[in-house]
């Protein structure tokens, strides 16, 4: 399973909703976290990241460079083939998982979310992540 | 730590001064806790008692740093029960479908919601226990009261020279010939009933409703239709056109009262209960919602009176017809320039959508009768041939089928829309007669519905 020492990205245009992803995964035991605001920024700091990142959490719905967007960026970088990427969305929003799961998003969860709910998420998404590896 | 008792259950975050004076005048004596700066509301996110419940939240537009859409979107991931309400005093370049989709359940815009946001406060004198002396008044559409009938609401008129209700029925008492010509000597719809009784006001109609539908009634066959089609066209008589604005108001809360009517006999008819199968098929998109409970009362009590199909299957129709279109901007009569400006997967959707609901409603673990999956696939065909998705030739459409998508067209032309006249259902009759979707037979017997004595008030 990730650790408490994970390196977590955590893309969101919203202060509050970064805030609340934070404190959730604090609750789940991490510690380390970096933050960008849309999937450019985000770009940036993950190459920039002084300590790799090992998974990302970002949300779907943000000007300039949307969750998705920022997932096919991830994605077509050979860095970034097998990071886990969770997408965060709304259930409005459900229609557009399918375009998430082509691009090659690891899992999502729905908003609005529970701590318990994002850690079976977490779970999930290693589990897979171990598998391919393995494989 | 804040707890939850400080807040005594009704919590407001940057409500604007119009809004709260509202709230405050409205809810005398109800205490509440205001969130009124950007500090107080990162507080309470970091709230640890957030487990605790707190049934309302009223919401506004005035913190500094956070917009509407943030606001929205954190209470919602942190308060996932509450009823989060918006009271704004325009919209400017909020859009409301963006709002409720980052978790908002109910949008108001003042002044034209007043009526509707005091409904929602009736609900809250309801859960938190009204204040003595406090007394609300919602206006309601009366049908087929007879001489003798005894009312278990109190009923109240509105007497504008002295801005003063006035009980004229009480709880229990026979209502008198003389009274019932008075209501009738009124406008329909300015009859008003204390909001601590809208249940049984609901429960008294559903039970007029139900015997007027029922073929076994002790009342002669002509009697019967006539007083179903006489109480229906007083129903919609008073969701009116929004040309003054009190008679908008009274349509509002009439519409609703419709709505609960209408869920209630049917109820009693098929014992399927109408909310929790709503709930069911939309969840809480509070859009898709709103639009399926109205057109499903106005598509079953138009099959009451026109006599086209049975009510109840027009009523889940209604309910039912766009569940595979939750989350997605949906105008009943977009024209091509709206499909065509849709992306090729939404597209496909869009135009799918009449022929998925029975897939959709299958993954619920929800199933409809064949006769209510027809008339949900053909509710955007159109008699001129041109409707989708199989673009049927009028003779293959049918008149339930119709119904429903004159009741989608009802519902969709008295919406508010910037820059759009809203329109009554009657004028809305004479523009789907213009678009030519609905057979002359079919818009003939809603016309008929519709359209009557009532309208020049010689109505016994
Ligand atoms: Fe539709
Ligand atoms: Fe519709
Ligand atoms: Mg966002």
């Amino acid at each position: 399973m990730f650790n408490s020492e994970t390196q977590i990205l955590i893309v969101d245009d919203m202060l509050t909703m970064r805030k609340l992803v934070k404190k959730a995964c604090k609750t789940l035991g991490f510690n380390n976290f970096i933050e960008a605001v849309d999937g450019q920024d985000a770009y940036q700091k993950l190459q920039e990241a002084p300590i790799p990142v090992q998974l990302i959490i970002s949300d779907w719905n943000m000007p300039n460079c949307s969750g998705l967007d920022f997932l096919k960026r991830v994605r077509a970088d050979g860095r970034y083939k097998e990071l886990p990427f969770v997408l965060l969305t709304a259930e409005a929003e459900m229609h557009q998982v399918k375009a998430a799961v082509e691009a090659g998003v690891s899992n999502y969860v729905i908003k609005p979310f529970t701590p318990d709910g994002l850690r079976q998420k977490l779970e999930q998404t290693y589990v897979k992540h171990a598998g391919a590896n393995a494989a | 730590m804040a707890s939850v008792e400080k807040y005594n259950r009704v919590l407001t975050i940057g409500l604007d001064t119009e809004g709260l004076n509202l709230m405050t005048s409205e809810l005398a004596n109800v205490s509440m806790y205001h969130v009124d700066t950007d500090d107080k509301f990162e507080a309470l996110l970091e709230d640890e008692s957030e487990e605790n419940f707190i049934p309302l939240i009223f919401c506004g537009p005035k913190l500094n740093q956070f917009s509407p859409y943030e606001v929205a979107q954190t209470i919602r991931n942190t308060y996932p029960q509450s009823r989060i309400i918006f009271i704004l005093g325009t919209t400017e370049d909020l859009k409301i479908s963006t709002l409720k989709k980052n978790g908002a359940s109910e949008v108001f815009i003042l002044p034209n919601d007043k009526s509707l946001l005091n409904m929602e406060f009736d609900d809250v004198v309801k859960l938190i226990g009204s204040a003595p002396g406090l007394t609300r008044y919602r206006a309601v559409q009366l049908f087929d009261i007879e001489p003798e009938d005894e009312l278990p609401f109190d009923l109240s008129v509105f007497l504008p020279m002295n801005n003063k209700y006035i009980k004229v029925v009480k709880s229990g008492d026979k209502v008198r010939r003389q009274q019932i010509d008075k209501f009738k000597e009124k406008q329909v719809g300015r009859v008003f009933i204390d909001s601590r009784q809208t249940d049984q006001f609901y429960d008294y109609c559903a039970e007029k409703l139900a015997d007027l539908n029922d073929p076994n009634s002790a009342m002669s066959e002509t009697e019967r239709k006539q007083k179903l089609q006489t109480s229906v066209r007083d129903l919609f008589a008073t969701i009116h056109d929004g040309s003054d604005n009190a008679d908008f108001e009274v349509g509002r809360q009439v519409m609703k009262q419709s709505e609960s009517v209408v869920a209630k006999f049917l109820e009693k008819k098929t014992g399927i209960s109408f909310h929790k199968q709503i709930e069911a098929a939309l969840g809480s998109t509070e859009d898709s919602y709103t639009h399926a409970s109205s057109v499903s009362a106005i598509a079953s009590l138009l099959s009451m009176a026109t006599e086209i199909g049975k009510p109840e299957d027009l009523a889940l129709a209604g309910l039912f017809h766009d569940v595979a279109l939750l989350g997605f901007k949906h105008d009943p009569y977009p024209g091509d320039e709206f499909v065509e400006s849709l992306e090729a997967d939404e597209r496909k959707k869009y135009l799918d959508h009449p022929m998925d609901a029975q897939r959709v409603l299958k993954t619920k673990k929800m199933t409809i009768t064949p006769e209510i999956v027809k008339i949900i696939e053909q509710h955007h065909e159109r008699n001129d041939g041109k409707g989708f998705p199989q673009a049927l030739s009028a003779a293959k459409i049918i008149p339930e089928a119709q119904l429903l998508s004159i009741a989608d067209q009802i519902e969709y032309y008295g919406q508010f829309r910037p820059g759009e006249q809203r329109l009554s259902p009657l004028q809305a009759i004479d523009a789907i007669e213009k678009n030519g979707s609905i057979s002359l037979e079919v818009l003939f017997k809603v016309r008929k519905v519709l359209k009557s004595e009532s309208n020049i008030s010689t109505r016994d």
